[in-house]
């Protein structure tokens, strides 16, 4: 994991989109995952949300690290990630009013994305700003990469569509059960095996 | 070549032989569309756990043959066979092999693979009831027609005849009709000790004794003994309590998932959209099945309730 | 100068805390409205398309919707518009469906014996499911659709008539649900303008 590997702006890169992609091998931020996948559309917005989110207190927390006293260190990377999340929300609501709607609640649960406070409390921490807001962006466009692979099969099979526009033809029926949550433990529950049987074929190899 | 491909299982193979007579009558009530909806699932179902158990290099398990018949008839008879491809292949990959393989699976595969279509194409399956019968010509030669299920008629109304119920001239899914037969064929099983019989009366318990209560308090409008021969409720207590893999073993525990079963059964049919009530019985109360053998005082005698159930299993020779 | 004393803690806190949120206060200030402008082009929207009115863009909504001429009576807002010479009364509703409120606007002809069209602003059903009321095809049902008695009944399958419209297969409880809040809806279009001349 990124603790002991050099912190280098390709091993970053490399780390956080792959060997320790924060959904499919840490496990982080699946309750996002399940609920905003169901069309490419809302996962999208709401995969650049995380990232600028991810980034932006990642580099705020790095900036300021000298100043946060020890005690309430937590305390002022939540407050760096609310205010954040509270900034997307609030420019989704006044000029995408209908990504908004659609979106619902889930992008104040942004702040809840444990990948957030994950990356602030173990990377911004301890580096400089620049590879902050490099890791930042890296670890969420990790997240946004498996967000996209569940919302394409999801959207293609249960509304027969991609991005809005319908590409599957009239006979085809619908897969009600894809447009509801549940059904991204499927798909995430295939991506971690795929992602972990390949893994394992690499470490073999090496 | 067989017995390179599967491995002997006689308990499973006394189940085969009980729903034959089952078929037959599905043959009779819905015609060509029996035998189209058998032969693809039954090739998809062992083509899929073949090649997961050739992985693990073992054989095939005979029980997938169970899993198929029971998916089989279980099934709406006009369902667009495609959709029952997906079902029984949801229901071995997903439901059986990715818990493990045999004995290790928490869910019913029949059931899991039966409810996942049924949640993901409600649409295709409320149009696939046919009315029974002449081989699935229907009585005016028509092939196709759209018919209400008993339940669905009480919903609207009328009450359907109770002998048409008993032997089976009914709408509903393939195998789940005929009352008459069912019983004939569960009785084999429990004598044979292939069923455990309190797993069925629990099951039958359960589901009539709220069902009379709901009817009795006026919520339900179907009486219990139309409510107990209509759906597959009958079907469900022989076949789908009585899997020896997921349901528990002690006998309290046995007595409490059995009604567990029922009435959720019932539950699920008078107050939700999805009639499909006895699958979802069956598959909550899997969730509950080791908590309540974990739960349940160890029976006094020793390996009192064993016999039949338990040596065919590889859960505990694996554990 | 300490960073770990109780005093520095406490104000850098507080000078944290304040910055922030003084930066999201005028954020949410300056958008504010912005925010309002888009809920009342949502809101004027639906009204437009529950009186099959079309439009182009949110100019053309606004613009539109200044010759809707708007009453209340009795604390509800009615939306009243002339087309082809008929006059037709708009109205929201909301109601309970099957895991949440459905909010939306129906509008019906002077008579109050036709629904002229509905719109839904905001649901909760299942997506896919239930949430197909949002979709033309389920809506477009309602257009001109006569109700001699006064109230829509859902039915499953097969073709509908006068006060009926399909249901939407395997979404039970929201069809049913919606002909509850539009029969509610009906009842209180006529008793706003029951008294008044057609």
């Amino acid at each position: 994991m990124s603790d002991t590997a050099p912190k280098t702006v390709g091993g970053i890169l490399t780390d956080n989109l792959w060997h320790s992609n924060p959904i499919f091998m840490q496990v982080l931020g699946i309750c996002s995952a399940l609920a905003v996948t169901n069309l490419l559309t809302n996962t999208f917005i709401m995969s650049i949300g995380v990232i600028f989110t991810t980034m932006m207190s990642n580099f705020t927390v790095s900036i300021i690290k000298g100043l946060i006293p020890r005690k309430v260190r937590m305390m002022v990377q939540v407050l760096i990630i609310a205010f954040y999340v509270i900034i997307v929300d609030i420019v989704l609501r006044a000029y995408m009013p209908d990504i908004h709607e659609a979106l619902g609640p889930y992008v104040g649960l942004i702040i809840t994305n444990c990948i957030i406070m994950g990356r602030a409390e173990a990377f911004a921490q301890s580096n400089g700003p620049g590879l902050s807001l490099w890791d930042g962006i890296t670890s969420a466009s990790g997240y946004m990469g498996v967000l996209l692979v569940i919302a394409f099969f999801r959207e293609i099979l249960a509304f027969g569509s991609l991005f809005g526009f319908r590409i599957m033809p009239n006979w085809f029926e619908p897969w009600i059960i894809m447009a509801m949550p549940p059904s991204a433990f499927f798909f995430l529950g295939v991506i971690i095996w795929i992602g972990k049987t390949i893994m394992n074929h690499e470490e073999a190899a090496a | 070549m067989y017995d390179t491909i599967f491995q002997k299982q006689k308990v499973m193979r006394r189940v085969v032989y009980s729903l034959i007579p089952l078929f037959l009558m599905a043959l009779y009530l819905y015609g060509w569309r029996v035998l189209a909806h058998t032969a693809v699932i039954f090739a998809a179902g062992i083509l899929t756990e073949y090649i997961f158990e050739r992985k693990r290099g073992k054989k095939v398990s005979e029980a997938v043959l169970v899993t198929c018949a029971l998916f089989t008839l279980s099934l709406p008879p006009a369902l667009p066979v495609w959709i029952s491809v997906i079902g029984i292949v949801f229901a071995v990959a997903v439901v059986k092999e990715m818990y493990g393989g045999f004995g290790r699976n928490v869910f019913n595969p029949a059931i899991g693979g039966r409810l996942f279509i049924w949640i993901a194409f409600a649409a295709p399956f409320a149009s696939a009831w046919m009315e029974a019968g002449g081989f699935g010509t229907g009585e005016a030669g028509v092939d196709l027609i759209t018919a209400a299920t008993p339940l669905e008629q009480m919903q609207n109304g009328t009450l359907p005849d109770i002998w048409n119920l008993i032997i089976g001239t009914r709408a509903g899914s393939m195998g789940e009709s005929s009352i008459l037969l069912i019983t004939v064929a569960g009785l084999y099983l429990v004598f044979t000790k292939t069923a455990q019989w309190r797993l069925v009366v629990s099951t039958l318990l359960g589901a009539l004794a709220l069902s009379a209560g709901l009817f009795w308090a006026g919520v339900s409008d179907v009486a219990p003994h139309y409510a107990m021969l209509s759906g597959s409720i009958w079907f469900g207590a022989f076949y789908f309590a009585t899997d020896p893999i997921t349901a528990p073993n002690k006998k309290s525990a046995q007595w409490i998932y059995g009604v567990l079963i029922g009435t959720i059964s019932i539950l699920v049919r008078v107050f939700t959209d999805f009639n499909a009530g006895l699958s979802f019985g069956v598959f909550v109360a899997n969730v509950f099945s080791s908590l309540l053998d974990e739960l349940m005082p160890a029976p006094r005698k020793k390996k009192a309730a064993k016999p039949a159930k338990t040596s065919t299993k590889p859960k505990e020779a694996a554990a | 100068m300490n960073k770990q004393s109780l005093i520095y803690t406490i104000v850098f806190t507080f000078a944290v805390c304040f910055v922030f949120v003084a930066i999201l206060a005028v954020a949410n200030d300056l958008t504010a409205e912005q925010v309002r402008q888009n809920q009342i082009v949502a809101q004027q929207r639906a009204v437009l398309n529950a009186m099959g009115i079309s439009y182009q863009s949110d100019e053309e909504v606004l613009s539109l919707f200044e010759d809707v001429e708007q009453d209340e009576i009795d604390g509800t807002i009615v939306y009243i518009t002339e087309k082809d010479g008929n006059r037709i009364y708009a109205m929201s509703f909301r109601g309970s469906g099957l895991w949440g409120p459905i909010v939306g606007i129906l509008a019906m002809d002077s008579s109050l014996e036709n629904i002229f069209g509905i719109e839904i602003i905001s649901h909760e059903e299942t997506p896919g499911l239930g949430g197909r009321i949002t979709e033309d095809q389920w809506k477009e049902q309602f257009r001109d659709r006569p109700v001699p008695e006064g109230s829509i009944e859902v039915v499953r399958g097969g073709s509908t008539g006068d006060g009926q419209v399909a249901a939407i297969t395997g979404a039970t409880g929201t069809s049913n649900s919606m002909e509850r809040i539009l029969n509610n809806a009906m009842q209180r279009f006529r008793e706003l303008l029951g008294g008044r001349d057609a």
